[in-house]
């Protein structure tokens, strides 16, 4: 499952093993998610799942609900 | 027409009243004559500078979509005219004399042109409009008079907020139909007027001693200086942002909020999420975010990168004076700061009980911002450095040292002058701590009703009449 | 909504109405403000002093009653040009006996325009004296043009007038009926040297030619002739000044020639005190025109000396 791979990248960045994300987890409900955190997780989701977002893509991700679209329309292709 | 002089003040109540009898579709055309008008009774070199502006920018839209074949370049090329159209605008605002003689020489008033009211603000607004098209996230506007309505809107020509065109057309074509929206409009008109007559105004001569008394003034006096002037800055700033939504509000059009009670703020990141929202949005769409993106395998590094080429050019936005690039340094290096030790102060506030870590931060992030601002403030960098200095000086508290302290701040200690400063101290933290509540929208009742008759009151009581001060924006 | 809005406007007006009276009222009561003391108490003073700053903090009457023998008040207000002083003279002269001589401070400063002014905010409770209106028409247009609105004319400097009406409140309900400085001196106590000079020299290096402002020479025409109507003796004079100043005064020669000129012109004497020993040292100045307590004193007991010199000397030739 998307989600459950895409948490073990979110326990990565946050640098926290127990972080559970839902589809609806965003910078205001998750601590220390800011612009630094962002761009880490960006780029640590491109490599484990091996695509390359566009910029266009990376300012609409509102919540862990968009990054999760995303994640699925590129491995589609 | 600026904000508060009588035309604008009989102007708004006008227009208001004319738009309530046209039909809601058709308010476009009303607020499109009243917009220019605004402008070309303000300086009508503005409005030609204005209207050529939209012009340029509108057909760059259409070509930038119509011409794919060409669409980079049509693009950069609008972007570097008006990026030089700024950079001439500050270099020339900044008094360079060998400009001004070479135009002058071809029989051109550069300064006609380039101190066009707003040029910078609706730049900026053009250049994320042609760089949203280009990036293909909106569409390009079909209709001149639509875009032309979007640039000049009066509400927000001079000083921002700084709007996307597509949100803000749609709502000129669809205004909201919600009546409540006058009465918040009218209120919000009302707290800008305050705000920038009885709070900025007030503080206006103590700030003023401090940044051009002199030399011989103590660590005491310059931070407290430094203090006032962010406090002023705020509410002049805030001031003009609340009736330029307010104003907007009376014809039903909804803008961007600028401010979010930006003293709260708990590290200087923070500030800049409470504070010239709409500015550092675009800074953080067009330069921050594409230049992060862009350099994000540097992980950590594309942020420290990021926030230095978006302060440096937020620094030149605001002026070509050293004393802005020192202040832009400033928050450079506070910014970095928060970012390299992002975990240690989380880790901090978790350790800490937030009744001591919270304060503790605000205090420090307001320091912080009021530090930058001697460097902001400041008219030159002479001044500047001697206020640095100052401030290493003892934080003497000798007798008579509240005294002495007060009457320089007072403005030499006469009590007339003792007793408003004193007024304005307390209107200010008065206003600070209830701001929540007195910024809130209310609805038609008598809570409304009170609230209006206490502030017009105080406005007339105690509001600065005479100085005919313009909002330190404006200069930007 | 617009019936609601209608009875806001209609609410606030009555209540600006009703602040005006307000503070018209309790501005009158303020016996610390010059203005109204004049104008509400007998003064009936046998000498006048007038000017700006610096006979305020200078002319004691108290010095000249001791030695010339003659009851004196200070008229004397901060920073105020002629048509201020004027305007102080014609409320004085409509509640009190004229006196016999009115000595008005005129110096290089007084009559270039860029260094006093007409304080408009002293006056607003007299806007209904057509006199005043007229004055502060020509004199504060921008001021002028809001009048006639409800409690604008307080409004428009409130934050001097505030501070003025609640003193006269607390006057009121005290029952003050004398001022804090009952006959208009201001003495300077306890200022240090104000670093004027210093300012000065780094503005001006190379010093500065002073102007002889018409509009200036005008009001000062206007103010004798008023004086001249009640029959005041009018004696122009200037207080000494700081010699260490003099040369950044580029044409203060030619400066004092032409108010020497003017005041033959009007027949009334022009008294120069630059030749005094206080002169040459800061210890009897605290700025480059103000003597300070120890200057003062001895300038005082000078200029009555010179009074009663000039007054003997004129009462031979008459």
């Amino acid at each position: 499952m998307i989600l459950d791979e895409l948490n073990k990248v979110f326990c990565r960045v946050f640098h926290a093993k127990d972080l559970v994300i839902s589809l609806h987890s965003d910078a205001s409900s998750l601590e220390g998610w800011d612009s630094l955190t962002h761009v880490a997780l960006v780029s640590e989701t491109e490599k484990h799942f091996k695509i390359t977002f566009s910029f266009n893509e990376m300012m609409q991700f509102r919540n862990v609900g968009d990054l999760v679209n995303a994640i699925e329309k590129h491995l589609q292709q | 027409m600026h904000f508060l002089s009588v035309p604008f003040l009989c102007f708004l109540p006008v227009a208001g009243l004319l738009s309530c009898f046209l039909p809601f579709k058709q308010r476009w055309k009303l607020l499109l004559i009243v917009s220019l008008l605004f402008i070309g009774l303000w300086n009508p070199g503005a409005m030609l500078v204005l209207l050529l502006s939209s012009l340029f920018t509108f057909y760059t839209g259409l070509l930038i979509e119509q011409n794919r074949k060409f669409r980079a370049g049509v693009y950069l090329l609008s972007v570097t005219i008006q990026v030089l159209s700024l950079f001439l605008l500050k270099y020339v605002e900044s008094g360079s004399t060998g400009l001004h003689f070479l135009f002058h020489e071809a029989g051109f008033r550069l300064d006609l042109i380039l101190y066009a009211a707003g040029f910078s603000f609706y730049t900026l607004q053009h250049i994320g409009y042609i760089t949203e098209i280009y990036y293909l996230r909106s569409e390009p506007e079909k209709n001149p008079l639509d875009f032309l309505l979007f640039s000049s809107f009066f509400a927000k020509f001079s000083s921002g907020p700084l709007e996307q065109a597509p949100q803000l057309i749609a709502q000129f074509r669809k205004p909201s139909t919600d009546l409540t929206l006058i009465y918040e409009g009218i209120q919000r008109v009302v707290l800008g007027i305050f705000k920038k007559m009885v709070l900025a105004d007030r503080l206006s001569p103590a700030v003023a001693h401090v940044f051009e008394a002199g030399q011989g003034q103590g660590s005491a006096i310059t931070v407290a200086g430094a203090c006032l002037f962010t406090v002023q800055l705020y509410f002049d700033f805030s001031a003009y942002s609340d009736m330029a939504i307010g104003s907007a509000k009376i014809f039903g059009i909804r803008l961007t909020e600028n401010f979010d009670r930006p003293f709260l703020s708990t590290s200087v990141s923070e500030f800049w999420r409470r504070w010239h929202i709409s500015l550092i949005s675009w800074f953080s769409n067009y330069i921050y975010y594409p230049l992060v993106f862009r350099l994000r395998r540097y992980k950590g590094a594309s942020v420290l990168a990021g926030i230095l080429v978006t302060f440096l050019l937020s620094g030149l936005w605001h002026g070509l004076g050293f004393t802005f690039f020192i202040w832009s340094l400033l928050h450079i290096c506070f910014l970095c700061f928060e970012s390299l030790t992002k975990n240690i102060r989380l880790n901090a506030s978790r350790r800490f009980p937030t009744f001591i870590y919270k304060p503790f931060s605000t205090l420090i992030t307001f320091l912080l911002i009021c530090f930058s601002n001697l460097f902001f403030r400041a008219p030159d960098i002479t001044v500047a450095k001697q206020l640095f200095l100052q401030l290493q000086g003892p934080l003497f508290l000798s007798k008579g040292f509240m005294e002495g302290f007060l009457s320089i701040l007072a403005g030499g200690g006469y009590q007339e002058v003792l007793f408003n400063f004193y007024l304005t101290l307390m209107f200010t933290g008065g206003f600070l701590i209830f701001e929540k509540h007195l910024s809130k929208p209310l609805l038609p009742g008598r809570g409304l009703f009170l609230r209006t008759f206490f502030l017009v009151t105080l406005i007339f009581v105690c509001g600065i009449f005479k100085q005919a001060e313009y909002f330190i924006y404006q200069q930007f | 909504m617009n019936r609601r809005i209608l009875l806001f406007i209609a609410l606030l007006l009555l209540l600006l109405l009703g602040l005006e009276k307000l503070y018209d009222y309790f501005l009158l009561k303020n016996v610390n403000l010059k203005s109204s003391f004049v104008a509400s108490q007998p003064v009936n003073a046998d000498v006048l002093f007038l000017g700006p700053c610096e006979p305020l903090w200078m002319m004691s009457p108290a010095l000249f009653q001791k030695y010339a023998g003659l009851k004196g008040f200070n008229l004397s207000t901060v920073h105020a040009n002629f048509a201020e002083n004027e305007s102080m003279l014609h409320l004085y002269l409509e509640h009190n006996k004229a006196p016999q001589y009115l000595f008005l401070y005129v110096t290089t400063e007084s009559v270039d325009g860029a260094f006093n002014v007409f304080n408009s905010y002293s006056f607003s409770q007299f806007i209904s004296d057509p006199f005043i209106k007229k004055m502060i028409e020509t004199q504060d247009p921008d001021y002028y043009r809001w009048v006639y609105w409800p409690f604008m004319k307080h409004a428009y400097y409130n934050s001097f007038i505030t501070f003025n009406m609640l003193q006269g409140v607390k006057h009121e309900l005290t029952g003050r009926k004398i001022p804090y400085y009952p006959d208009g001196y201001v003495p300077p106590h306890g200022i240090t040297w104000d670093m004027r000079y210093e300012h000065f020299v780094k503005e001006f290096p190379k010093g500065r030619h002073f102007e002889w402002n018409l509009g200036e020479v005008k009001s000062l025409q206007a103010l004798l002739d008023l004086a001249k109507a009640y029959g005041i003796k009018v004696v122009l004079y200037e207080s000494p000044m700081l010699n260490e100043i003099k040369p950044f005064i580029l044409n203060r020669d030619e400066i004092k020639q032409k108010i020497a000129k003017f005041a033959m012109q009007n027949k009334v004497p022009y008294w120069v005190f630059d030749t005094m020993q206080i002169s040459n040292t800061r210890s009897c100045f605290f700025s480059v025109l103000n003597t300070n307590d120890k200057g003062s004193a001895i300038f005082n007991k000078t200029f009555a000396d010179y009074f009663l010199r000039e007054e003997r000397r004129d009462s031979l030739v008459h």
